[in-house]
């Protein structure tokens, strides 16, 4: 037992995309910086993630999240490029646009509703999907035989491309070249405040202190936030992916539920379901996704499959972000989404700074998780 | 049901019993389960039965030689597939267990689950990977895979070769070449045998004529003038874009390369073999105890007596629940077939069961001095020099291991999700056991104790198309997983 406290100006609980962005965020910025893992018990959501940074669907009814989403898709790139100087990592980020294939005249119309919502919610200008007829498609992605029900898609010039692994990777590389000090198999299990105002957290066998603290553990999040103050109304959301051997370069762009990698596999994805901390893969619903997916390009058929899993999301009651800081505890935050690939840029570059400021911004406002006490009274 | 000799299988089953693998162990099954009046099917991922061990017919070497003898004796297990009793389907890839008695199938049109009362899986084996500078050049050939050239297809690895690995296979594989006129230039044997011959010798008497048969090898490899280098391994492959020479070592005591002594051959291939691993892809998958036995195939599945997992209704046999031979598969999958029927309408034959159990004992010695004899490190002896890729489908090299390595990814796990490796069309087959005997070095561990990344279905690349058989709930995706959903419950 190491009773030694180590000291630093902020610990960071959660060593996945989202604790890994904002540690690196907080450390670019001159902080010291803790970040703690659990390791590899961990559900690690980044490892299950489809790799998209996706903007065009994101946030109805909630214009913040649609705005913040927009906000982390523009700061991708430069973030991409500090990260791969910072770690020698490149997360693989690509933006060349993402399409939603549509089935049928009548999934096409609801899309078109849709993106006229969201076109609606947002300043003029500002919101850049539009719906493509399926003519339109075939002059666009001219590599691609499309099935016979396919009708169209919504694009969006804003949406890109990551890998989930190589992310995680490089942002573990890159808080350890800023001096990030990085604690595996290290689960937070207490949080207590000194007189003085430090947090001091308990993981494995060591103790730590520091005057401001992160929680970004996921699925791992809501018994850490009751012992500062926070809330945490996460739950578990298996979804599903599979993915197929390597073929030649077809899919330049990106999709919601088919995109291809850099190096030629295709992923394939993904399914909601609702099964708790259940991990396994089901063939029924990978059926499913394929099924969807070969409506979409019959020339998926062709391909075999290498591998498919279940990754978990965390999941708020409305699917939107939380993001707060702590009323009786100061200097303690939450972030928890499910988005973690598409939100890395805004952890990092946006939310970091609101942190070390020891406020969150007004616009940050929507996000507090007091909304659902709101909705519970109504 | 007592009494009666038709099939069993009822309520739904396609089958009493289910095999996985047409090679010794699996025929064997299904010849003693048709035997007691039990139904099966006999899955296959090949075009023709036999597994490896009786790939087309057995490599012609003289005609009194007891092993083509035993092949010839077990070639009459191919029968077995035309009895009425069994159902046998080649061609047909087992890639899942997702429920209690289900298997999920891909074999074209009638892909789909099988379902049965017992599953028996014979999955055999295949060859360790064990790299080293220069493993990837053309040339250099796997002990397993110059076997199917022999046998298969009668084509010859190369003229001057070197063979270099642990374990009998190498000896039969370099006895085999010698036989069929190829120049044998070396043999290098990691584990020191001669020495240990005599400890070894009471066990091995227990199956004679495979005694005396390596014993003709090794008559062969010196009448040749072939080195047998024992305690030797191979530092690395010579050669621009094809090989034209090994280099060997002595080995330390410790499993490390003694490169002072190394000595330079000539040659146009080498013949790798440091033994053989049990394909227990599926037994991971169906989440069954597995515990660490190096000499048997590495991971191999915890079996009561009568050959059970601690899977209810899964059975294992052969090489693919621990490297053991021909003859000792033929006798397990029998032992298991009895074992069923005792279980499913307790119609075994007791005295039967008896006979082969003993049957089982006197092979099962044999294996034991075997495992005496050839005890040896496992590889790599050494380091690997950073150009060497470890995973062949993803080109993950072993610098780049060292990378993630150094850049915190710890375990076998965060390697993988750092590099990779794993991720391929093997599916891990081949860079997954050399990555966690490099993991377990650094951290002066077993390898038997470095934790490997979850299992993924399916246990075999599939056609996707063979996901859309199957009989599916209506969709119910997200038409946008992007959009948001309603709370649950």
């Amino acid at each position: 037992m190491n009773a030694s406290l180590h000291s630093s100006d902020a610990i960071v609980i959660g060593g996945g995309v989202v604790g890994g962005a904002i540690a690196y965020g907080l450390a670019k910025r001159g902080l010291s910086v803790t970040l703690l893992d659990e390791g590899d018990v961990a559900f690690r959501a980044a490892r299950a993630n489809f790799g998209l940074v996706w903007v065009h669907s994101k946030g109805p009814g909630f214009p913040a999240y649609q705005e913040w989403s927009q906000r982390s898709a523009d700061l991708w790139g430069d973030f991409a490029a500090e990260l791969t100087a910072d770690s020698g990592v490149s997360p693989h980020h690509e933006r060349r646009g993402g399409f939603h294939f549509t089935l049928g005249d009548e999934e096409f119309e609801a899309r078109a509703q849709l993106l006229r919502r969201m076109h609606n919610q947002q300043p003029p200008g500002r919101y850049a999907a539009r719906m493509v007829e399926r003519s339109e498609l075939e002059r666009m992605l001219p590599n691609i035989r499309f099935g016979p029900r396919v009708s169209g898609a919504s694009f969006s010039e804003s949406d890109g491309q990551a890998s989930p692994l190589h992310l995680l990777h490089g942002l573990m590389g890159a808080c350890q070249a800023r001096g990030v000090r990085l604690y595996g198999e290290h689960r937070a299990s207490a949080i207590t405040r000194e007189p003085g105002g430090a947090f001091i957290v308990t993981a494995g066998p060591r103790r730590f202190a520091a005057p401001k603290l992160v929680l970004a553990a996921g699925n791992g999040n809501p018994p850490l936030a009751k012992m500062v103050g926070l809330e945490a109304p996460v739950r578990p959301q298996r979804g599903q992916v599979a993915v197929t051997e390597r073929t030649e370069r077809f899919f330049h762009h990106t999709g919601s539920g088919v995109r291809q990698l850099p190096e030629g596999t295709v992923i394939l994805g993904s399914s909601e379901e609702e099964a708790g901390f259940d991990t396994s893969a089901r063939s029924d619903v990978v059926g499913q996704i394929v099924h969807r997916n070969i409506q979409v390009m019959p020339d998926l058929a062709r391909l075999r499959l290498v591998r498919f899993w279940a990754g978990l999301r965390v999941m708020t009651p409305d699917s939107f972000p939380v993001y707060n800081q702590s009323e009786t505890h100061p200097g303690a935050f939450i972030a928890t989404c499910h988005s973690g690939v598409t939100l890395a840029a805004a952890h990092a570059n946006a939310l970091a700074p609101q942190i070390i400021a020891g406020a969150l911004s007004p616009e940050m406002a929507p996000f507090t998780a007091r909304r659902f006490h709101v909705s519970k009274a109504a | 049901m007592i009494g009666t000799n038709h099939s069993a299988a009822t309520d739904g089953a396609d089958a009493d019993i289910a095999i996985v693998g047409a090679g010794p162990a699996g025929l064997a099954c299904a010849a003693e389960a048709a035997a007691l009046g039990l139904s099966s099917v006999l899955l296959d991922d090949n075009p023709r039965p036999g597994g490896q061990y009786l790939r087309h017919p057995a490599f012609a070497t003289a005609p009194e030689d007891p092993l083509g003898a035993d092949a010839r004796r077990l070639a009459s297990l191919l029968a077995v597939t035309a009895l009425p009793q069994v159902s046998y389907r080649p061609g047909a890839t087992v890639w899942d267990l997702p429920a209690p008695g289900v298997l999920a199938v891909a074999e074209g049109e009638r892909s789909g689950r099988v379902r049965a009362h017992a599953i028996v899986l014979a999955t055999g084996a295949y060859d360790r990977p064990a790299p080293f500078p220069g493993w990837t050049l053309p040339g250099v050939i796997s002990a397993g895979a110059a076997q199917n050239l022999l046998k298969g297809m009668r084509i010859l690895p190369g003229r001057r070769v070197v063979v270099a690995g642990n374990g009998p296979l190498l000896m039969l594989v370099a006895a085999n070449l010698l036989a069929c006129g190829v120049e044998v230039v070396a043999i290098a044997e990691a584990a020191p045998v001669s020495p240990r011959l005599w400890r070894a010798l009471p066990l091995l008497l227990s199956q004679s004529d495979l005694l005396m048969q390596a014993a003709r090898w090794r008559y062969a490899f010196w009448r040749a003038g072939v080195p047998f280098l024992q305690s030797w391994t191979i530092a690395h492959a010579t050669g621009a874009d094809r090989v034209d020479g090994a280099v060997l070592c002595p080995l330390n005591p410790d499993g490390t390369r003694d490169g002072a002594r190394a000595r330079s051959f000539a040659c146009d291939s080498i013949i790798v073999g440091y033994g053989l691993l049990a394909s227990v892809e599926l037994l991971r998958l169906a989440k069954a105890a597995l515990h660490w036995e190096p000499q048997r195939g590495g991971f191999v599945p915890v079996r009561d007596a009568a050959f059970r997992t601690t899977v209810p209704g899964v059975w294992a046999v052969g090489d693919g629940a621990g490297i053991g031979g021909a003859r000792l598969a033929e006798a397990e999958g029998r032992i298991a077939a009895h074992a069923i029927a005792t279980t499913r309408c307790h119609r075994g034959d007791q005295r039967r069961l008896s006979d082969l159990c003993a049957r089982w004992g006197r092979i099962d010695q044999f294996r034991r001095g075997l495992e005496q004899l050839f005890a040896a490190p496992l590889p790599p002896h050494g380091p690997v020099g950073d150009e060497t890729v470890i995973c062949r489908c993803e080109e993950v090299t072993a610098g780049m291991l060292a990378a993630a390595r150094d850049g915190g990814a710890e375990s076998a796990v965060q390697v993988k999700a750092a590099t990779r490796l794993g991720m391929g069309r093997c599916q891990g087959r081949n860079c997954l056991p050399s990555l966690s005997a490099m993991v377990a070095r650094e951290q002066d561990a077993s390898p038997g104790e470095v934790a490997w990344p979850m299992p993924r279905p399916p246990a075999r690349m599939i056609p996707i198309g063979a996901l859309l058989v199957e009989s599916l709930p209506p969709p119910n995706l997200p038409a946008d997983p992007h959009l948001p959903r309603k709370r649950a419950g």
